[in-house]
Parts: C-alpha cells; sequence; structure tokens
C-alpha cells in the first residue's frame, strides 16, 4: 500500500470521527439544556476522548497492517 | 473589514515578515557560525557544521509584523497569537541551548495555550465539518492539549534539511483559505507572517541547508500553525494538511512508547550507507517514523527522501482543501 492511499484513510477516519462527534457530543447539548454546563461538559469529553481513542485503536490496527508489509 | 484595507494590511504585514527573514538570516548565519553555534549535517559526505538555530530571526519577522498589524487593527487575538508563538520560541530556544529531558518541551508548551485561553480567542464553538459543537468549557482543556501537540508535531517532522519549512509552507495554502472563509479577516492577516516568513527561510533551510530552524524555530512554527486554527475556528481541516506529520508522531510514539527526546533514543530509524543514501534500520528496537517507511521500498538520497515527503504534504494539504469545501457545504451553503 502506498503512504499515500495511507494518508487517504487516515483522512476519511478523521471524516468519520467529526460526524460521529456531531453527533453525539452536539446532542448532548441540545438533550440536557438546562443541565449543569461542567455536567454536560464532562459527558461530552468522555465522549470525544473515547472517539479519540476508537481512533487511536483503529490506526494502530491500520499500521501494524501497513509495517507487516512494508518492514521485514 | 474593506477589501482594499485587507489587500493593503496583508501587503504589509506579508512584506515586513519576508523582508526581515531574508535580509537577517546571513547575518544570523555568520553571527552562529562565528559563535561556535554549529551542528554537524550527518547525512553529507564529510558532516559538514551547519549554523543553528534560525528561530530567533523567524520570530523577529513573525513579530514585527504581527504587531504592525495589531496597531491597524487593535485585534486582541493578534496579541494572542503572537504572544502563544514567543512562548514557543522561548521554550525552543532554552532546548537549542541545553538539550532538555523529553518531558520538557510538552510540559512547557502547556503555557503556550494560556495567551489563547486568557483572552478567550477559542470562542465556544468547535467547527466539525459537518456541523459544530458547542463546547464552551471542554474547549479550554482541547487548548492545553492542542497546542503542545501541534508544536511537536512540527517539531518531530524536521528531520532533513528543508523537510519542516517546506511542509508549513504547503500546510498553510489550506489553512489561509479556511481562515478566510470561516475565521475573520484579522485571523488570515495574522496568519500571513508566518507563511511569508517561513517562506523566505526556504531559501536557505531548502537542501543543502545553511542554516537549521532549531526547536526554536520548529515550535514555534507549530505553536503558531495551532493557534491560528483555533483562532480561525478551522482546527479539523488544519489537523488534514498535517496528516503526514501526525502520522510520523503516531508512529515514532506508537513504537518508542513513552514521550522521549529524539536524542535519547539511542536506535535510529534509518542508517546511513556509504554512499550517503538513507536505508531502514533492521534493528528491531529502532523506531519506526516516516521516513523509514518512506525508505523501506529501497535505500533513497536524502534530497529523494525531501522529496517524497513534500509529495505527501501536497497530498495532504489537496485533502485539506476537499475538507473545505465540504465543510463550506455543510455549514454555509446549506
Amino acid at each position: 500500500m502506498r503512504l499515500e492511499l495511507f494518508i487517504a484513510i487516515m483522512w476519511a477516519l478523521v471524516l468519520a470521527i467529526t460526524v460521529f462527534l456531531v453527533i453525539f457530543v452536539a446532542a448532548i447539548d441540545l438533550f440536557l439544556p438546562s443541565s449543569p454546563g461542567l455536567l454536560v461538559s464532562a459527558l461530552q469529553a468522555a465522549v470525544a476522548i473515547a472517539a479519540v481513542v476508537l481512533l487511536a485503536y483503529y490506526l494502530g490496527g491500520l499500521k501494524k497492517a501497513y509495517l507487516k508489509s512494508k518492514l521485514r | 473589514m474593506a477589501a482594499h484595507e485587507v489587500a493593503i494590511y496583508g501587503a504589509a504585514v506579508s512584506a515586513i515578515s519576508f523582508f526581515v527573514v531574508y535580509l537577517l538570516m546571513p547575518a544570523a548565519i555568520r553571527s552562529l557560525v562565528a559563535r561556535g553555534r554549529v551542528v554537524k549535517d550527518v547525512h553529507k559526505p564529510g558532516t559538514p557544521s551547519v549554523p543553528r538555530p534560525a528561530g530567533p530571526v523567524l520570530m523577529a519577522g513573525i513579530a514585527v509584523a504581527e504587531l504592525v498589524l495589531y496597531a491597524l487593527t487593535l485585534n486582541p487575538a493578534v496579541l494572542a497569537i503572537l504572544a502563544s508563538t514567543a512562548i514557543a520560541f522561548f521554550v525552543g530556544y532554552v532546548d537549542d541551548a541545553r538539550a532538555m529531558p523529553g518531558l520538557f518541551k510538552p510540559v512547557a508548551l502547556l503555557a503556550a495555550a494560556v495567551p489563547i485561553v486568557a483572552l478567550g480567542i477559542q470562542g465556544d464553538h468547535l467547527n466539525l465539518v459537518f456541523g459544530s459543537a458547542f463546547i464552551p468549557l471542554l474547549y479550554v482543556p482541547l487548548v492545553f492539549a492542542a497546542i503542545p501537540v501541534a508544536g511537536n508535531t512540527i517539531n518531530s517532522i524536521d528531520v532533513l534539511n528543508g523537510v519542516a519549512s517546506r511542509f508549513v509552507i504547503v500546510a498553510m495554502l489550506p489553512l489561509l483559505a479556511a481562515i478566510a472563509l470561516f475565521g475573520s479577516m484579522d485571523i488570515m492577516l495574522a496568519a500571513l507572517p508566518l507563511f511569508f516568513a517561513t517562506l523566505a527561510f526556504y531559501k536557505y533551510h531548502r537542501y543543502p541547508s545553511r542554516i537549521f530552524p532549531g526547536d526554536s524555530g520548529t515550535l514555534l512554527m507549530g505553536v503558531m500553525y495551532g493557534a491560528l486554527a483555533i483562532a480561525g475556528g478551522v482546527e479539523v481541516i488544519a489537523i488534514v494538511a498535517l496528516l503526514p506529520a501526525v502520522l510520523n508522531s503516531f508512529l515514532f510514539l506508537s513504537s518508542v512508547r513513552r514521550i522521549v527526546e529524539h536524542r535519547q533514543v539511542k536506535a535510529r530509524p534509518v542508517t546511513l550507507l556509504d554512499d550517503f543514501r538513507l536505508a531502514p534500520s533492521t534493528d528491531p528496537a529502532a523506531p519506526i517514523s516516516l521516513v523509514r517507511l518512506i525508505v523501506a521500498d529501497g535505500p533513497l538520497g536524502e534530497k529523494e527522501v525531501g522529496r517524497r515527503i513534500f509529495r505527501l504534504s501536497v497530498v495532504s494539504a489537496l485533502m485539506a482543501f476537499a475538507t473545505i469545501a465540504i465543510q463550506y457545504y455543510f455549514l454555509v451553503a446549506t
């Protein structure tokens, strides 16, 4: 796999994460309009961190697959 | 701001930053050589000595331009961006003068986020391409995380002659367009000095380098890039433009599994052949890096590796422009 394709897959993952964040992080504020700001922010942070961890996990898997084919 | 004001202010700050760097750099090179502030360029025959750092001249060019812009616009965001950049420059300058432990830079760079947060430059809506999220409280820790990461990402791509400066120049193109579309003209004007100062610096940093940026140069470039992305509300687009450098950092960190100064890692990711071409290391303990992946298909000379990284930066800049188009459709057109 060429590096350019690897970068393109990373781009797709970034866009997928932004869709996830728009749907779930933005929605928290809409579903809890009268809740304390700190609670809403904590929930948003938890969802965002979960999304980043997921991204890092998939990126790690992609990296392993790429390295297996490239570095022997 | 009227169009003619944007044009005049833009031309002024661009010219100031470009010519300050372009005209002062030869004197800086002579001064550093005279004071023995040189390092070995190990990828060249004879390992010539190259002066370092270029950070002070870059900082001078950017600072003068930003101060002129502040005088013209009185926008505190311009001062915040300048202050963040200056803090990053000082952190890098300390590291240039005396190699500090691995955690020094990321921890010290937290201070560079303070001006942005203190003046509320980040706002409370995070643009996420397909929509935006209202995160008034969460945005603050995000800024403190993003600024050190941005600084260290550019710092870590400074691997070969001309790579870091050329990378920043290419990444700035979609960033400028995005800020003009989604941010404000003041922030777009504040971004021009980074682009033009780096463009002027590239003349001296390109292969074969006559001066290296040092940590003071790369950290100020990276932090300013991050500060502009935050002030302009275009963080995701900025990340896309930096993807090859992000990949490089991710590869290094995931293989070393700790935050550590590059100099402290004994095993090198690439080896230098007798003909000065770069080849991937066969040491299983060697960290993975972008350069190691590039030369995995066969040894390459330094200039060719630089060209490959440039190609990757162009690809990610094109993806950033595509992201701009998508965000424009979802946030502006609909």
